[in-house]
Formats: C-alpha cells, structure tokens, sequence
C-alpha cells in the first residue's frame, strides 16, 4: 500500500552542506513572539474576563489587546516559524541548499520590521477593522501591509527557485503543499486586505472578508501545518509516509473544496440563503481530506508507537495530528444550522480556533524545531527532560483550556435558545425577563477562570521549553546568524 | 533546472478551481441578490445622503445641551410651514400657497424661513436671499420628521425624489447665535464607526439580527420582536462589523432599544453602573477631563453611529418597535404564518 519515496531512504553519496541561518533567522525570534503573544493572551484571559478591567485605561482593554495576540500569535509567530520550518525542508527535500542566501535574509528582515511594527501599533488606535486583516494600511508613512506584500513575494521566489533548482526529481508532498501556499497565501491576502474597497459596501465586503478569514485557515496555516507534519512524522519516526496516492488526495480535496466556505461563518446571518447552503455542502465535504490525513499520520507510526514514548517530538507530532482530527470534526459539524445556532457566537468558537492553531499546527510546529534543532545542531537537546515537561504542560494545559470553552460556551448558547422556548413573544419575553443576557455572562466565569490557569500553565510550559533551546544551542551558532 | 508538465498543469488546475471558488461565492451573489446593493426603503437613503449630511450638532457652550442645526439648500429637500392654533403663520401673497393651514400637509422645495411677528403667537414667512442657511426647525432635538401618506407637494420637487414617503424640514428659523464647532451628523457617524473599528467594539458585539427566534427576541423591545437583519441594512458603512462573538449583546437595533443619550453616557463611563454584572471595560477616554458631565466630540460620534442601527430599517409608519411591520415578525415568531 504504501510506495516509498526514493528520496527519503536513498542514502546520499555525497554531502549537500545546506546553508541553515535563514531557519536560524526566522526561528529564534520567532519564539521570542510566541511567548510575548502567549503573555498578552494570559493577560487578556485575567484582565477582560476573570477580573475585568483590573487595568482600566484606553491601552490596555479587550478591543485594543485582542488584535496584538491575535495578531503576534498567527503573523509574528505561527506564519513565522512555519517559514522557518520551511527554510528548513524544503531545500532538503529538494537536495539542494536555498537558492540564495542574502535573499532570505533581506526578506527575513523586512518581514520581521513590518510585522513588529504592524502588530504593537494597535493600542495606539490602528486597527483596519477586519478580522485577522488588522495590520494597519499605513503607519506613520510606513506601507505595512504592501510592504508584507513584497516580503511574501521575496520568500516565495526564494522557495519557488530552490525546487526548481532540485536533484530528486520527484516531489513529495510537503513540496505540494508548500508550493501551492505560497500561490493560495498571496492571493488570500490580496484579497482580504487589498480589494473589499472594490465590491460595494455592507454584505458584499463581509462576503469577501470570510471567504479571506477562511482561506487563511483552509489554504495558508493548514498547507503550511500540514507540510509540516508530512515531513516530520516520517523524518523523525524513521518510517516512510503510510501512503502517497492518500496524501495527494488530500491535497487535491483541500485544493477544491476549501474555498467556497467562507460563509458558512454567516449562517443565520444576513446573507443569502443558498449561499449558506453551499458552504455548508462544501464544509462537509472537507471531511474528506482530514480523514486522508489522519489515516496517513496514524498509519506511518503503525509499529511505532514505542517512539511516542521516547521522543517528545513524536508526541507533539501525533497529538497535533488528534487535535487536527477534532477540529476537522468540529468544523464541518459547526457549519449545520442547528449545531451552528447554539455554537456560534460563543467561546465554544474560541475553543475551536485555539485547537487548530495552537492544538495542532503549534503542536506540529513544536515537533519540527526539536527535530531541526537537533541536525543544527548535531546533537540532542540539552535536557530530555524538560522537553518531557514541555509536552506535559501543554497537553495537560490545552486540555485545561479546551474542555472548559467548549463546555462553557456549548452551554452558552443553549442557555440563549431560552428566549425561543414557548408559545408566544409574550412568553418569550418572560423567558428573557428571568434570565437577560448578564446571566449568560455570568455563568462563563468559572469557565474564563480554568482557560485563564490553562494559559499559565502553557506559558510556563513554553518558557521552559525556550530556556531548553537556549542551552540546546552554543553562543558560537548564535552568532552564526547573521 | 527541472521543469515537468506536471508543475504549470497543477498550477493552473489550483488557479482554475480558486477562480470558479472566487467567482460563485464572491463576486456571483452581488449581481444574484439585490438586497446586497439596495436600500432598505427611502427613509434610509434620505437619512443618510439627505438628513445626515445637512444635521450639524455642537457642544460648544459647556454646560448647555448640545445643538442641532440643520443646513437647508433650496430646491434640494423638503420643508413644510405648518400652522398651529399657539403659532399663526403670516405669508406675503406670492407664498402664501406653501402654508399649511388645514390637516393636509404641503410640502415644497422652496426654501422660506419663519422670524417673530408684529404679535405675540404669530410669525411671518419669508424667502431668504441666499439658497443655503443654517436653520433651527421646530421638533424634538435632532429627530427627523417624516410623512408617507396625506401629502402635497407645491412646486417642483427635489431631483432625487421619485415617489412615496419624504423627511422634511418643518418650520425652520434663522439660526442667529454664533456659528462654531458643528460638525455634521455624517460626519460624526463616519467618526464613530472609525471608533467602533479602532476601539475594537467589533470583537465583542455583533451587529447581526439572526434569523432565530432567540436573537429576535434579544434585539426587540418588550412590546415586539426585532425583524432579522437584512443584507441592505448595512450599505452605507464602508466597514461593517457582523461580529463573531458575543461577549456583550448583540447590537443590531440597539438604537430603538437604547436611544437615551444619557444612559450611553453613563454606560460608557462605567458599563457596570448601568448592566449590572457586565464586564465591558469602561471608555472614560470619551470624557472630558474626567467628568461624566462631559463627553467629547468622540462619545457624540460613538452615540451617532449606535443611533443608526436598528433606525434606519422601516421608515417610521411602518415602524417595526410599534408593531406596524410589514414582515410580521411577531406572527411568524410565534408560528401563526409562514414565512413568504
């Protein structure tokens, strides 16, 4: 069943010495952002929900905080490290050192410059109004947004030039999916952030937004995740890929069906009704890849599982493979009316968002950069042990901060099909009498409280893992950076 | 360099599928649904291209309540002078056709102002010289007057207007104190929605009614359920904010169910002090030198924008806060009709 790529257990004859700083460039201070937006996160948890507004003031509340995390943890870390993890692969996968270093590193320069200024203006009143295309168009007389553009554009010839310069002629699938990215990513973003002036204003620009908030989901974090995932599993478990022709399909059925979802963020809304319907087909079908996936992943471990307790890699690698599973579950399942009527609009969302991007394509970046660091470096990580307590603590607290959210807001929203009980508005009204809103919020509180502990938990469990890294590495390798 | 078949097949089979994605669920439904281009009703055009540009309000003189002045253009919107039995209206003869004296209401686009007469309870009615002044007019603050049916209209109408029902400016004066600090209701909405868009309102409220009983239920009053948002009640923001999660209530109609000024005023300088148990941090950066007494320009231009939402969507005979809509919301909340 499964046909073995030459390129992964052919042994080399000779020694391809890949040129490693942009990965370098890209990684470290990419985790220096995935504690700075995981911070701000435990803040937002404490100081909007459990004691809210503690900190009062015009800088520091929900509206203003909410894009920084939001915007440090997809852009400054997530997009970031996956592109470091890519920096890494890629030209391996190829055979072939990156096509130009100086290239990789004015692009890594320039994307690290625009995005820290992009993100951190925010409490100061610059936010574009539209989910997840919050970076401003202007700062000061910066171009952020253009100026990320022109990175992007930089990154992807880097990429694009690499596999075309390549010794194997095949190309696994990682390479499928990070090349299409690169495509699906630079189109998504012109279109959710260059061109909602253009359509008319109201629905028509809402319309556009979350067919962008979704492709950035469907087309730009899952690719890269999965790529990801698909080069680390087999590399780090020694054991070739369960199955090619499944992972092809699962990228064809990605290619195909993940874009005409994005309303499926609208259902029940004002938006028209056959076009809630279409997102709703196509989110079933979405079924489909992520089963490609999981069968894949679980299927290359088969007489492997000893390795899952050896290697926190591999545990990281696998739980991010569950966690993928139960998002995938969840979100064609959220897109039914009536499952979407108690579960939109409540933090049974967040809970849903956070397993993606942090249960699984967090979880899978944390597997590759323990594997990268290792050949980096030429050695294991210096503790084994904290890299045990660096799982435990994020899979004890994701766990801690899923399960409440999900449960919470479930409840949430049943406890709002109240005001619907009945014969009549008259009773409806009463319904609405006994129990306004307010109580609604009051019953997520002790919810909020385990998701914020949940937050500290994971925060000191990636400090942990960063101090780890820190020793992981000599000073001599550090100033190889640059 | 290695460049297979395979490589510009797979990309144009990617680019060709985005496309179709693209065309179908993007770009099809603004030419499909007309609801996502065209207004709710005339009341919301006149609103915002008529009402809203030419209502300036100012809070200049610290301590008094704010003003609201109207600029009036001749021949571009509608007036009326009205008669009462405690105001007779005196007209040259030449104007004496636009008074309303009797219960139907006559409505022209001939600019004319009324001043104090030789009498107590009586005014005179004049044709200013120049085409555009700024006027005070006889009503409740800044509401707009409105009326569909039992009308009129003396002269040529406005270029705009078609048919059916038309806000218009009722007994207006000169508006004689100094003119300083107005900005346009426009304006102020335009600034608003800037503050909803920065201060990250949207992350926390909707602005969508759903078509579910419980959301018409929240967003009604006590006496009627609210209709469901409509895709034209939103095309003229140029950000619109459907929001995707609920932290606070939804704010779709919060003009109708919260229309005191005075209540957002406290609301926003301590949201506790008005919903008991809310967590919404307070905007105390809407006041002036830490006064609860005095909102800046900026809780004027939030109050502004939060007026239009809910307002807008029936013209006010057909209101749906008093049960005159024509969807008959609360029938099919209730199960006794089915939708059309």
């Amino acid at each position: 069943m499964s046909d073995i790529a030459p390129e992964l257990t052919v042994i080399q004859k000779e020694k391809v010495v890949y040129e490693d700083r942009p990965v370098k460039q890209m990684l470290y201070p990419s985790l220096l952002f995935l504690l700075i937006g995981m911070a701000v996160g435990v803040f937002i948890a404490f100081n909007s929900f459990v004691f809210p507004d503690f900190f009062s003031g015009a800088h520091t509340h929900f509206g203003k905080m909410r894009p920084v995390h939001v915007g440090v943890i997809t852009l400054l870390w997530l997009i970031s490290v996956n592109m470091a993890l890519f920096y890494f692969f890629v030209p391996r996968l190829s055979g072939v050192p990156i096509w130009s270093y100086k290239l990789a590193t004015a692009t890594n320069l320039l994307w690290w410059i625009t995005l820290i200024i992009g993100n951190f203006s925010f409490p100061f009143g610059t936010n574009w109004g539209w989910e997840y295309a919050e970076l401003p168009a202007l700062v000061g007389f910066l171009p952020i947004k253009a100026l990320l553009v022109i990175a992007w554009i930089l990154f992807s010839i880097n990429m694009i030039a690499t596999v075309a310069k390549r010794r194997f002629k095949r190309l696994y699938v990682s390479l499928w999916y990070a090349m299409a990215t690169l495509a699906w990513t630079a189109i998504t973003f012109t279109l959710g952030n260059f061109t909602l002036g253009l359509v008319p204003g109201g629905i028509s620009r809402v319309n556009m937004s979350f067919f962008y908030v979704h492709n950035l989901v469907g087309l730009v974090f899952t690719p890269m995740g999965l790529a990801i995932a698909y080069y680390y599993i087999p590399k780090i478990a020694d054991a070739p890929i369960y199955s090619h022709r499944l992972s092809i399909i699962g990228f064809w059925s990605i290619a195909l069906f993940y874009a005409w979802v994005g309303a499926h963020h609208m259902i029940h809304g004002p938006i028209s009704q056959w076009l809630q319907t279409t997102s709703i087909i196509f989110s079933i079908w979405l079924f489909i890849p992520v089963w490609t996936v999981i069968y894949n992943f679980f299927g290359t471990l088969k007489n492997q599982w000893h390795q899952y307790a050896s290697k926190a890699s591999i545990r990281f690698l696998m739980m991010g493979t569950f966690y993928y599973l139960v998002t995938c579950v969840q979100g064609p399942l959220q897109a039914l009316r009536n499952v979407n009527e108690i579960t939109s609009k409540t933090d049974w969302i967040i809970a849903h968002s956070h397993i993606a991007l942090y249960g699984c394509f967090t979880f899978f970046a944390f597997g590759g950069i323990y594997h990268t660091i290792e050949v980096m470096t030429k050695r294991p990580m210096w503790s084994e042990r904290l890299s045990n307590w660096h799982f435990g603590m994020n899979f004890w607290g994701s766990l801690l901060m899923f399960v409440p959210l999900m449960i919470g807001g479930f409840w949430q929203g049943i406890l709002w099909t109240n005001w619907a009980d009945g014969y009549d508005f008259a009773e409806y009204r009463a319904n609405m009498s006994q129990m306004p809103f307010l109580h609604t919020v009051a019953a997520m509180w002790f919810w909020w409280l385990l998701r914020a502990i949940a937050g500290v938990v994971i925060l000191v469990g990636n400090a942990l893992f960063l101090w780890n890294i820190y020793k992981s590495l000599s000073f001599k390798l550090l100033r190889e950076m640059a | 360099m290695r460049l297979e078949r395979s490589l510009p097949l797979t990309l144009i089979g990617i680019l060709i599928l985005f496309s179709l994605a693209i065309f179908i669920t993007v770009i099809a439904p603004n030419y499909v649904d007309s609801s996502w281009t065209e207004p709710c009703c005339s009341y919301q055009t006149q609103m915002y291209e008529m009402a809203d540009p030419n209502t300036l309000l100012s809070a200049e003189t610290i301590g008094a309540p704010l003003q609201v002045v109207k600029r009036l253009q001749e021949g571009k919107m509608f007036f009326a002078y009205i008669e009462s039995d405690k105001m007779k209206i005196v007209a040259p003869k030449e104007l004496e056709p636009l008074v309303t004296r009797d219960k139907k209401i006559i409505l022209t686009s001939k600019l004319c102002l009324l001043k104090p007469g030789k009498e107590e309870g009586m005014v005179e009615l004049y044709a200013p010289e120049e085409k555009e002044v700024i006027a005070t007019q006889e009503g409740d603050g800044d509401d707009e007057h409105w009326i569909a049916e039992d009308f009129e209209i003396v002269g040529p109408p406005p270029a705009w207007y078609k048919e059916g029902g038309v806000v218009y400016f009722k007994n207006p004066r000169l508006f004689e104190e100094k003119f300083k600090g107005f900005v346009s209701r426009k304006d102020l909405i335009a600034m608003g929605e800037n503050i909803y868009k920065t201060e990250g309102c949207w992350y926390c409220h909707t602005d969508q009614c759903r078509t579910l009983v419980q959301d018409c239920v929240l967003c009604g009053t006590n006496a009627y359920p609210a209709p469901p948002s409509s895709a034209n009640e939103y095309i003229y923001q140029e950000t619109t904010f459907p929001g995707t999660r609920r932290i606070g209530p939804d704010l779709s109609r919060i003009g109708i169910k919260r229309p005191s000024r005075a209540w957002h005023m406290s609301h926003f300088w301590s949201p506790p002090s008005k919903s008991k148990g809310s967590i919404m941090p307070s905007f105390q950066q809407f006041f002036e030198g830490g006064d609860p007494q005095k909102p800046t320009c900026r809780f004027e231009a939030i109050y502004q924008y939060l007026m239009t939402k809910g307002t807008r969507i029936t013209p006010p005979n057909e209101a749906w806060w008093k049960g005159l809509d024509k969807l008959h919301c609360m029938e099919i909340l209730e199960g006794k009709k089915h939708e059309p």
